[in-house]
Order: structure tokens, then C-alpha cells, then sequence
């Protein structure tokens, strides 16, 4: 996996937007998935997914970090949806995975982060605030 | 303030009350931009106090959790190594069992060898492949032990030397009496499933162990945590889970805002 991550370190260094990182991050360990789906009884899967499930874990973990910006609702959906993905992986790694359903909400994930948003809010936050005059 | 209210009692009543409103509109909006409850010390000093150590207990939870995800991960790799040495144990008795007839002739028992040979070779492979994160639970008996919970508790993940207990079981066979002897009642190949059962059922054991701890520490961070906590779905199934990441998809296209925002090293500094 090493020559994989510097590759990405390399990638990431490229590029300073956040989102494209993020995306990056999740295109490498779907790759694995897609790559571990070729043999099922190998180990390779049972690796991929669980670079899958400490990538999950993570996001779940920043997520519910109530200073987080994105909107609540979505911190929560996709919060649920990481918790469905890490169960799946903890029932089912050395077993019947259900890889297609991994790298599906992967995909999702990838191409939403990969989507140009809106202008990043430059001066949103405790500036706006204005005191009575 | 420019503007002279001084001698108007009505005008000076009306902007103590709209500098109030605008004191709780600010605040208001302290809460929103920051989601919490309780956003600086200004709101309120004590609560402020509480609230940060909250947070630095969740988030202390979030990275106990993250290093168990990787102990799972090691766990896992290592069990799933263990069924395919047990597949390969079976095909090396099935050889054994024919290696072990007098009439065979030279060539059969020649190739009955290479295949035997070969066998142990997959074992070997198998064994030295089980790494995850640079750890390997079943090429040594060094264990690993795995922080469990923000007071520094650990779970200690059983190793087990499957090269000692297993492989090296399976001795090099000359003639029909050696490979007999392999797979008589608890010889050879038998004692050689006995131990991979038991190495299996510890790492089976800790990883239970190792999950529960996970769910137990979820538990404590979503009982803690202000927010969220309602309107999380914790048992989300995983038709839903397709449609909704859908969703996701959707409104993250519309976010300027990275999901590690506020941390953006926590996530892009993971697989190291």
C-alpha cells in the first residue's frame, strides 16, 4: 500500500483545497475495494475493507464534533450512513462482504466532494457580528 | 454612540432594549455558526469550561476508536489468513492420506509430494501475508495491545506463531509410513488443526472484545455529545443507507465546506 499513499501524499501536496484531499482519500481506498473484489478469498479485501472501515470510523468521529460546519442534518445522515457501513465490515470482513454496497456509498461520497461547492464563505464566522452601533 | 438620545427617556428606554435584543441576536447567532450551545467563554464562563471539556473527551474518544478500527483490522486480515491455512490443512490431509498408500507407484508419489510441498508453500505465504498496519498476529507470539479507552486502558490482542504451531507440524515425507504417521489421531496434521482452532478462537475472542469496546465508546460519545445524538439513525439499514448517501451526495455538491473542516489533518494524515 505504501507506493499507493505516496502517490497520494504526492497528489495531495498538488492540490490545497481540502474537498479534492478528501476525495482523493476515498478514491484510494475504494480502488482497494474494486481491486480486493477481483478475489474475495483473499486477503487483500479483508485489508481494503478494513482501510475502509478506519476511514469511516474517522469521518464518523469528525463529524459528531459538534464544532463541525456542515449542517447538522447532513453531519447526521452521513454519520448514520458511515455507522451502516462500519457494521457492515465488522458482521461480514472475513466473510459475505458486501463490497458493491462499500463502494457504492463510496462513490457517492467521492463524486459530492469532488463537486465544486459554493464559494468558500471568506468572511462568514465571528466578523459578521455586528453589536449595537 | 453618535447619536444623541440623551434627553429623549422613550428614545433612550427603545435602544437599551434593541442593544439587548441585539446582544441575544449575536449570541443567537454564535450558537448557530458554531452549532454548540455554549460558543465562547463570554456566553457563560462556567458551561463554557464544561462544554470544552466535553468536546476534548469526544474527540479523545473519536482517536481510542480509530485505533481500535485498526486492531479490528489486524484481527480481521489475521482470522481471514487462519480460514484460508485451514482450507489448505484439509487438501494437505486429502494428499497426505494418498502419500500414505504402500502401492503407490514412483511418479504418483512424486507428484503427490510436489503437491504436498506446494501446499505448505501456500501455508507459508498465507502466514507471512497476515500483516495489516505492519502488525502480524500469526507469525509470532508478540501481541499487540490496543488503547481502550480514554483513561489509557488497553485490550490486549492475543499472537499466535502459526509457523511453530502449524507449518512446521507438516514434516517432509520420504515414504507411506512418515505420511501415515502425519495423520494419525492427534499427530502431524490433527495437532496442526487443534492449534490453528485455538489461535482462531482467541483472535475470534478478541476481536468481540475489541468491537464491543467500539460500541461501548460510541455509546459514551453520543450520550455526551449535545447535538446529534437524535436524529443520528443508528440502525440505518442498507437499502436506506444507498438512498440516503444519494442525498448526501447532493447536498455535499452544494457545501463549499471540506468534512474535516475544522481538523483537515485528522483525515488526510491517516493512512501513513
Amino acid at each position: 500500500m505504501n507506493t499507493n499513499l505516496k502517490a497520494y501524499k504526492q497528489a495531495a501536496m498538488m492540490k490545497t483545497d481540502y474537498r479534492s484531499q478528501e476525495a482523493n482519500l476515498f478514491k484510494r481506498v475504494t480502488f482497494g475495494l474494486i481491486e480486493g473484489k477481483a478475489n474475495p478469498d483473499g486477503i487483500g479485501l479483508v485489508r481494503a475493507a478494513s482501510d475502509n472501515r478506519l476511514l469511516w470510523q474517522t469521518v464518523v468521529n469528525l463529524l459528531r464534533d459538534d464544532q463541525n460546519r456542515l449542517p447538522a442534518p447532513l453531519r447526521a445522515q452521513i454519520i448514520s450512513i458511515g455507522q451502516t457501513v462500519i457494521r457492515e465490515i465488522d458482521e461480514n470482513a472475513t466473510g459475505k462482504l458486501d463490497v458493491d454496497f462499500l463502494i457504492d456509498i463510496n462513490t457517492q461520497m467521492i463524486e459530492g466532494l469532488a463537486a465544486q461547492g459554493e464559494a468558500p464563505p471568506m468572511a462568514a464566522g465571528p466578523q459578521s457580528e455586528r453589536r449595537g452601533a | 454612540m453618535a447619536n444623541s438620545v440623551n434627553t429623549n427617556i422613550g428614545a433612550m428606554v427603545a435602544l437599551k432594549n434593541l442593544n439587548s435584543v441585539s446582544d441575544s441576536l449575536s449570541s443567537t447567532q454564535k450558537r448557530i455558526s458554531t452549532g454548540l450551545n455554549v460558543a465562547d467563554a463570554y456566553d457563560d464562563g462556567a458551561s463554557y469550561a464544561v462544554a470544552e471539556g466535553i468536546r476534548s473527551d469526544v474527540k479523545a474518544i473519536g482517536a481510542v476508536n480509530e485505533r481500535l478500527a485498526v486492531g479490528k483490522g489486524m484481527i480481521d486480515v489475521a482470522v481471514k489468513a487462519g480460514e484460508n491455512i485451514s482450507k489448505s490443512l484439509q487438501d494437505v490431509r486429502v494428499v497426505l492420506t494418498k502419500l500414505s498408500d504402500e502401492a503407490l507407484n514412483a511418479t504418483d508419489r512424486a507428484n503427490y509430494n510436489a503437491q504436498y510441498t506446494t501446499l505448505k508453500e501456500d501455508i507459508d505465504n498465507f502466514i507471512k501475508d497476515a500483516k495489516y498496519n505492519g502488525v502480524n498476529l500469526i507469525d509470532s507470539t508478540t501481541g499487540q495491545k490496543i488503547i481502550s479507552n480514554v483513561d489509557g486502558g488497553n485490550i490486549e490482542v492475543k499472537a499466535k506463531d502459526l509457523k511453530t504451531d502449524v507449518l512446521d507440524k507438516l514434516t517432509a515425507v520420504t515414504n507411506a509410513t512418515e505420511a501415515a504417521a502425519l495423520i494419525a489421531d492427534g499427530a502431524g496434521v490433527d495437532d496442526a488443526m487443534t492449534e490453528l482452532g485455538t489461535g482462531m478462537n482467541q483472535l475470534a475472542a478478541d476481536s468481540r472484545r475489541v468491537t464491543n469496546q467500539i460500541g461501548f465508546n460510541n455509546a459514551i460519545a453520543d450520550a455526551t455529545n449535545t447535538g446529534l445524538g437524535a436524529i443520528v439513525d443508528a440502525d440505518l439499514a442498507k437499502e436506506s443507507a444507498r438512498l440516503q448517501s444519494l442525498q448526501v451526495k447532493q447536498q455535499l455538491s452544494s457545501q463549499a465546506l471540506s468534512i474535516a473542516n475544522q481538523s483537515p489533518q485528522s483525515l488526510l494524515g491517516l493512512f501513513r
